[in-house]
């Protein structure tokens, strides 16, 4: 009997260890987040006194307002949101053409595709190489360079190729029977059947093109193609973050004819960070009900 | 190539003496899906291949690479025995590759435990859905909520003062002293919910039998975890090791770079950003070429080694 209720105190501290253990998780993980959000919605020169902790003293949405209007930023969002949504349907129809077809046993010379696909996985040309490649392909400079580079992903294809496989062949059969050709199958059968590992897959992707900043530092130049997460890389970087103050207040006075409200570089960096990171904390719950339901793991662990 | 017997799903009647030529052609649906991956590959992985001969020239951008002189592993040399580089870069990408291996590995398998062993579905979820949530957010919006946070007025120089253990505020993010455990510390905080997953996916696959079987043994909650658990998680953690490994000489660009500055410089600079600082803004692209190569083939090199002496350890290994 007494062993029994030691082993329950026992039992009782590991679960109190683990909820404490996974509350200071969460506190570390938020605070930053909080901390950020505070500052994009406080007033400049309140923020400037310091000790701004998870709550907006000054509650302002000058910081945010300003942003918006940016006309740098505003462009910039919609080349991420254009490479975001082309780029992503792009990737997923290559990839799910090339795992659908590889999926077939009857493929002659599958073993030898694979093959041929996996060792770039492992060699892989160099950052000059690629970028020779991308010179003489026309890319450089181009919008282009965002999506084609990223048409395809091996490990999106094993994933599909695994799903695919699980779909009853008898399905094909009989619509093949009822006289549909490969391409018909595709699309009507085994895309439709498919589509909750689909969905998955193109919100990964999505967030991917979304968060990359290194194709337009790479290969972009012109400054009207430049992404969201590049734009505010320069900011967050502060090479460039006075003569962005200086361009703001141009803006502003040129339009409005008074001076901008006080506005510190840190407002308006952090108000700059709620702006790219919103898409994401809207995706967010749609991507969480995949990895939670188990979607994911099933496919990690193959 | 064997020829394997055609299955019924193809459209028009087959006999079994058909060759590779007419197989093809019944196939061909396939083969045009396959076109364009196919056509991708090629482009973008395999002909920068062929740039690795810039590696053995003296290139200079504006002439044609045909009139370049060869000059074999000069530029090898050049970087792994005559620059102050090789030293400095290699030894920041390793140390910081290298703890950030051992510090978060041990974390992520007690996070993963703690998440499967936590009763409450509502609380576990909760859970789950905020530590994963960093790896969603790019390096760059990372970079500016940490710039934030270790700034001269953020919460960490208030904490410290408040605490008193320091009286004026540290400039973290310029201290070169600092770069190490700030990329520590942001990679693992960036990634320690999401890598979980796999452990997770791996706890799920442990026989529950064995955890009835030890309850009824007696065997408390640690003794299950250090048991049955533990145990169990054994190849994944050998096959984490393995892609570590081949990962421990190529740092995360993104994040190097967003939290590089002048004054840090000497301990935040590793091997992929000099590649790209050489090769792309300076133009030495030879240079950066043959680091490049190196890198590549001590990744290779690491990863059937570390491959090799796990296969010998425990019997499990990738390839």
């Amino acid at each position: 009997m007494r062993r029994r209720i030691k082993k329950y105190i026992s039992e009782e501290l590991f679960d109190i260890f683990n909820i404490a253990f996974m509350l200071l998780l969460c506190v570390a993980t938020l605070y930053p987040y909080l901390n950020v959000l505070a500052h994009a919605f406080n007033k400049g020169a309140d923020t400037a006194r310091g000790g701004l902790t998870i709550y907006p003293r000054v509650f302002t949405l000058e910081n945010l307002r300003t942003v918006l209007s940016n006309d740098e930023l505003k462009q910039a969002a919609i080349i991420s949101a254009a490479r975001t949504l082309t780029g992503t349907l792009l990737s997923i129809l290559i990839t799910a053409l090339a795992a659908y077809a590889l999926s077939k046993r009857y493929l002659p010379g599958r073993g030898a595709i694979l093959v041929f696909l996996t060792i770039p996985m492992f060699i892989s040309g160099t950052a000059v190489s690629n970028f020779i490649v991308m010179h003489h392909l026309g890319l450089l400079n181009n919008f282009l360079v965002y999506i084609i580079p990223r048409a395809f992903n091996f490990f999106n294809m094993i994933i599909m190729r695994t799903y695919f496989c699980t779909i009853p062949p008898s399905l094909e059969e009989s619509a093949e029977i009822d006289g549909a050709s490969g391409f018909l199958v595709f699309a009507r059968i085994i895309l439709p059947l498919s589509l909750p590992m689909l969905a998955a897959l193109s919100l990964f992707t999505a967030v991917g093109h979304w968060n990359d900043f290194f194709t337009n530092l790479l290969y972009i130049h012109d400054h009207r193609l430049n992404t969201l997460q590049y734009v505010l890389m320069k900011i967050v970087r502060e090479h460039n973050m006075m003569s962005f103050i200086n361009d703001l207040r141009i803006y502003q006075t040129g339009r409005t004819g008074e001076m901008v409200p006080q506005m510190t570089p840190e407002s308006i960096r952090n108000a700059a960070i709620i702006v790219a990171v919103f898409p994401i904390i809207v995706v967010y719950p749609f991507l969480q009900k995949y990895f939670i339901n188990g979607v994911i793991i099933g496919e990690v662990k193959e | 190539m064997s020829i394997s017997p055609i299955q019924s799903n193809v459209p028009e009647v087959t006999s079994k003496k058909k060759n590779l030529l007419s197989k093809i052609i019944s196939q061909k649906h396939l083969l045009i899906m396959l076109a364009p991956c196919l056509i991708w590959v090629i482009l973008f992985c395999y002909t920068p291949l062929w740039g690795w001969y810039l590696a053995f020239v003296r290139y200079r951008p504006g002439f044609p690479i045909s009139s370049a002189p060869w000059v074999g592993l000069e530029n090898f040399d050049r970087f792994l025995f005559k620059s102050l580089d090789f030293g400095r870069v290699m030894r920041n990408t390793i140390v910081v590759n290298i703890l950030t291996l051992i510090i978060s590995m041990p974390l992520e398998i007690s996070l993963a435990i703690v998440i499967y062993e936590m009763r409450f579905k509502v609380y576990k979820r909760v859970m789950q859905t905020i530590s994963y949530l960093p790896y969603f957010i790019s390096w760059v919006i990372v970079g500016g909520i940490f710039f934030q946070f270790l700034s001269m007025q953020g919460v960490v120089n208030n904490l410290l003062i408040a605490l008193g253990i320091t009286k004026e505020p540290i400039m973290f993010l310029g201290m070169p002293s600092m770069a190490w455990p700030i990329l520590i510390f942001t990679r693992i905080w960036k990634n320690l919910g999401w890598s979980t997953i796999v452990y997770l996916g791996a706890m799920g696959g442990i026989d529950p039998n064995l955890y009835e079987a030890a309850y009824v043994d007696g065997a408390g909650r640690m003794k299950r975890i250090w048991h049955i658990t533990l145990p169990g998680l054994a190849p994944t953690i050998s096959v984490l090791l393995i892609l570590a490994a081949g990962g421990l000489i190529s740092g995360s660009f993104e994040q190097v770079y967003v939290f590089q500055n002048p004054a840090n410089m000497e301990y935040a600079d590793t091997i992929d950003t000099m590649v790209f600082r050489m090769g792309l803004q300076q133009a030495n692209f030879s240079y950066a070429t043959a680091v490049g190569i190196f890198n590549t083939f001590c990744s290779l090199a690491l990863l059937v080694f570390v491959n090799a002496v796990i296969k010998r350890i425990n019997g499990r290994s990738l390839f």
